[in-house]
């Protein structure tokens, strides 16, 4: 994702991104460097993480209220910041999946037509 | 909720900034480290390295994460100024050069609107809704007579036979009447003038001042035939002269030189509803007018009183004024001169200048000085907007290299106005000098006799100076932000590593053009004004101008005739004829152009006499001493003057009147009447060549002398280089002679006529400091493209001398362009001043505003300037080596 790129198409990348955190997070509290290989591990790669885009990203969940982040211990005993999903957070989620699948549903519809 | 996570995460984003740039520092390295230690465990080679370029560029990670801040925002800006001021230093003649002009531009304008807006808009302070306050006016309509057409005009004077019948028609309405002029308070050493007014005794209630101590007028003070002494003063008085000594209200003190008790003090706030402050106000029957042949002022027409009135709505005000109008037509009162007419009253704005009565021509001025005002604004506008451009395309270099560095557009822009507005707010500060310093200049030029209410330098005409600074940095700021969108890096930074390449741009040109075309017209307006002076002090007015110096005095009143008067003149008149350099003396009842006496002049035979057009209709008379006419300079061009074996039946009449009342005959030894319809005759003996009755500039009129030995006003004749000496004298002497009360006048007719040249000598002054100031601001334009061009194209011009061509081809080619810019200017602004010439048509005297050799003149000037200012910095190149120019930058 370019950061000279039109803006448009990094919006809604960037909500795309948004909204694989908060799914992240809607599991377990993670710290940035593992939110990014649960996403690449659970798409089996296909979904490479642009991890220079991923940290505004987090950035701009906190800004929203849509997490919180405090240090902690990893378990690797480094120290290292933890996101921690909110209520807010989770509704979020679920508005931003319900469009995904309608989003989705929609360009099915589209390809199947005859 | 969401926002209140959000919100404390952002409060403590701001607060904590530093720390948490190494929180996000601290975060990425653990984010290296652990994806290096995957990679490690995976078997990479280049483990480290890998990782650092799968997470990419930190800075710029970093860069995005903070400029999500709002503390981010405020750090830009201090990094922006900071820059902005690094490098305006680096610049200072730029710098210097955008302050100036906005200073004077900016400046110039503000000074204006504060004239304007305390002439023209703001409503007088302390009374309540002045929006409901109306002036009236009479619309009289004078029907053909005599050659001239029939004639409308609006004026505001009414008599008090007029006032009472219009509130008569109207009974419990609130009008109110008033008088304005100067009185001195207190007596001998002690004495000041000030301003007052005689006013009816619903004045204040109609204006809805309150009295803040004391009392108003009351009943038994109010009728119009006993005078009461009482006053009431303003509060800015009672601050000034009376230190505020609330024992004031009761205390009997002397206004006018009589008695009057202090009875009210109105609130802070009320000075009058004029421009002028007014500080006493007194009542209408004290009006220090003395009765004529027994009939007190109230019943003539003698005083002019100001009529004011209070409307709730539109519909009150038309029934009122129609009411009004059938009163006023219907008054009886002495039929003097009066007009044989129908006449309609109207109603104005509590605010005199926007009132229909005719403009005084200051205000006139005024107007148009706005207008210039403007056009220097906006070449102001144009200049600065130029000069921005200019160093614009100077940085496109560094611009370039920003952009490629990475930094994204918006913040270039930021940055480029960031300067704007640095420079703005300088400009700004200056700005605030010049206008502080112009409205003061502008008051004491175009009212110097107001003694103004309001200070000229307030809240609204600072507030006006920054927002027009901010629009003029906003606008031309934008000039270089526009400009640079169509910049394509690559481009600029190739073109840019030589400086070779001259871009032209249609927006430069087109701003020169404008500020060109702009600064002929102001020369020309100049021109034109300084013509117009010329033409009026050319005027002959029929009098040795610079030779009369007079003095007179009164004691009571300045209308009545007073023999200890009179008496001192005669022995001053003695005194002075052996004083060195004094050629001739006379007397006569007024000094030379100054008050003529009306009254009703007839002729055997004849009903009504023939009456002039224009402004002086009627024949006036002048008691003089048989020498007058020799110790004026006023040539008897037939007949003779006066003699003593006329036994005071003789007159001389002028040649107008000659002609008009008995055209094609002669005059000499005609009967007539001077002082109306009588038993015997007065003969005419001689015709006195014209002169001005009373101003520089007026119609015909007919004039006539009486003759008598003594006078009130002594006349005389002296070398010009001893007035001075003479006049220190006279008023001594008749100072010793007279009580202490009497007031003593001595004067020179030089200064009458300066004053009357005045607002002549004021147009060309200010027209031609703004037009200067337009053609330098518009010479610095020029000079700074073409210095810009040569600069850019110094290696070119190096080359081509290289391979032989001439340095004055070269030359040439370089300020061709920068000459015909100039030209096209100068064009547009011929056509330009052609088109606006009817807005100062009024205003000039002698000479219409397309006057080819004004506009030659303003033409030939800027194409000669312009032609200077693009030539030089073009010369001052070519005078390198060749060698040095193609090796240089």
């Amino acid at each position: 994702m370019s950061r000279m790129a039109a803006s448009s198409k990094s919006e809604y990348l960037a909500g795309t991104l948004e909204m694989l955190i908060l799914r992240t997070l809607a599991v377990e509290s993670l710290h940035g460097y593992a939110i990014a290989q649960h996403i690449e591990r659970l798409s089996q790669d296909v979904l490479q993480v642009e991890y220079g885009s991923l940290y505004p990203a987090l950035d701009r969940v906190l800004r929203k209220g849509w997490a919180t982040a405090k240090w902690g211990q990893s378990p690797t005993g480094r120290r290292a910041r933890y996101y921690t999903i909110t209520k807010s957070g989770r509704a979020q989620l679920g508005i931003k999946v319900a469009d995904y699948e309608r989003f989705s549903r929609a360009i099915a519809r589209v390809i199947k037509a005859t | 909720m969401s926002w209140i996570d959000g919100l404390r995460y952002r409060i403590d984003a701001f607060l904590r900034r530093g720390a948490r740039e190494r929180e996000s520092d601290e975060e990425l390295h653990t984010h290296l480290e652990l994806d290096t230690a995957q990679r490690l465990h995976r078997g990479a080679s280049d483990a480290r390295f890998a990782a650092r370029r799968r997470l990419g560029n930190l800075t710029t990670i970093k860069e995005n994460l903070h400029q999500l801040g709002a503390r981010a925002w405020i750090d830009r800006l201090q990094q922006d100024l900071r820059y902005a001021i690094r490098g305006i230093r680096r610049s200072p003649g730029f710098a210097a050069t955008v302050i100036v002009t906005i200073a004077l531009g900016v400046g110039a304008n503000a000074a204006v609107f504060s004239f304007l807006d305390q002439v023209f808009v703001r409503a007088p302070g302390g009374v309540s809704r002045p929006a409901e306050l109306r002036r009236l006016y009479i619309r009289a309509h004078e029907s053909p007579r005599l050659g001239a057409a029939a004639r409308t005009f609006v004026h505001g004077y009414f008599t008090y036979p007029h006032y009472d019948a219009i509130r008569a028609a109207s009974p419990g309405a609130p009008i109110a009447a008033f008088e304005r002029n100067g009185v001195t308070i207190g007596r001998g050493e002690a004495t000041t003038i000030a301003s007052a007014v005689w006013v009816s005794p619903n004045y204040l209630s109609v204006l809805g001042v309150p009295i803040a101590l004391g009392r108003g007028f009351g009943a038994d003070e109010s009728r119009i035939d006993v005078p009461a002494p009482v006053a009431i003063i303003s509060h800015r008085l009672w601050k000034h002269s009376f230190a505020a000594d609330s024992s004031i209200v009761g205390r009997t003190i002397d206004i006018g030189k009589r008695p009057v008790t202090v009875i009210g003090i109105t609130r802070a706030g009320f000075s009058g509803i004029d421009i002028d402050e007014t500080d006493v106000i007194l009542p209408l029957n004290a009006y220090p007018e003395p009765p004529e042949n027994g009939v007190p002022w109230y019943k003539t027409d003698d005083v002019s009183l100001t009529l004011l009135a209070r409307v709730t709505n539109s519909n009150a005000e038309s029934a009122l004024l129609a009411r009004s109008t059938f009163a006023y037509n219907h008054t009886p009162q002495i039929p003097r001169f009066s007009f044989d007419t129908t006449s309609t009253l109207l109603a104005g704005p509590i605010v005199q200048a926007r009132g229909p009565a005719s403009q005084q021509r200051e205000v006139s001025i005024g107007l148009r000085v706005a207008g210039v005002a403007l056009a220097l604004l906006l070449i102001a506008v144009a200049n600065v907007a130029t000069l921005f451009l200019v160093r614009a395309a100077r940085q496109r270099r560094e611009v370039a290299l920003r952009l490629a560095l990475g930094a994204s557009r918006s913040h270039v822009y930021a940055q480029l106005w960031t300067e704007s507005a640095v420079l703005a707010g300088l400009g700004s500060v200056a700005a605030l000098a010049v206008a502080w310093w112009g409205s003061a200049a502008l008051r004491t030029l175009l009212l110097p006799s107001v003694s103004w209410a309001t200070s000229a330098f307030d809240v609204r005409v600072i507030g006006a100076t920054l927002v027009m600074s901010a629009l003029v940095g906003l606008v031309a700021g934008s000039a270089p932000v526009m400009l640079s969108r169509r910049r394509d890096v690559l481009d600029a930074m190739k073109g840019g590593a030589r400086d070779g390449v001259y871009h032209r741009s249609r927006l430069r040109t087109g701003l020169l053009a404008v500020q060109t075309a702009l600064s002929v017209v102001l020369i020309a307006g100049a021109g034109l004004f300084v013509r117009s002076l010329g033409n009026v002090r050319a005027i002959e007015v029929g009098y040795a101008v610079d030779s009369l110096v007079h003095a007179t005095a009164f004691i009571r009143n300045q209308w009545s005739y007073e023999p200890e008067v009179v008496q001192a003149i005669r022995v001053l008149s003695a005194r002075m004829a052996s004083e060195p350099g004094v050629l001739g003396a006379t007397v006569s009842s007024s000094a030379p152009m100054g008050s003529w006496t009306g009254v009703a002049f007839a002729l055997p035979g004849v009903d009504t006499i023939p009456r002039l057009s224009g402004d002086n209709p009627y024949p006036m008379l002048n008691w003089v001493a048989p020498e007058f006419f020799a110790t004026v300079g006023m040539r008897i061009v037939a007949g003779r003057t006066f003699t003593p074996s006329d036994s005071g039946h003789a007159i001389v009449v002028n040649e107008t009147m000659a002609r008009t009342l008995w055209p094609g005959q002669d005059p000499i030894g005609k009967c007539a009447f001077p002082f109306g319809r009588k038993a015997t005759c007065s003969y005419v003996v001689g015709v006195a060549a014209n002169a001005h009755r009373m101003r520089i500039i007026e119609d015909a009129s007919m004039n006539y002398f009486v003759p008598q030995t003594d006078g009130m006003t002594l006349i005389l004749r002296v070398d010009p280089d001893r007035r001075a000496t003479i006049m220190t004298r006279m008023r001594r002497e008749l100072q010793s002679q007279l009580p202490t009360a009497a007031t003593v006048t001595v004067g020179r007719l030089s200064d009458r006529l300066d004053r009357e040249l005045r607002p002549w000598r004021l147009g060309a002054s200010i027209f031609l400091a703004f037009g200067l100031l337009a053609v330098l601001v518009a010479a610095i334009g020029v000079y700074s493209v073409i210095a810009y061009a040569v600069s850019q194209r110094t290696r070119e011009m190096g080359v081509r001398v290289a391979l032989g061509a001439r340095l004055i081809d070269v030359v040439r080619l370089v300020v061709g362009e920068g000459v015909r810019v100039v030209a096209a200017g100068v064009l547009i602004g011929v056509g330009a001043s052609l088109a606006l010439g009817k807005l100062v048509a009024t205003l000039l005297y002698g000479v219409t505003p397309r006057d080819p050799l004004v506009l030659g003149a303003a033409a030939l000037a800027l194409l000669v300037i312009g032609g200077v200012a693009a030539l030089w910095p073009a010369l001052r190149a070519a005078k390198t080596d060749p060698i040095t120019a193609l090796r240089a930058e």
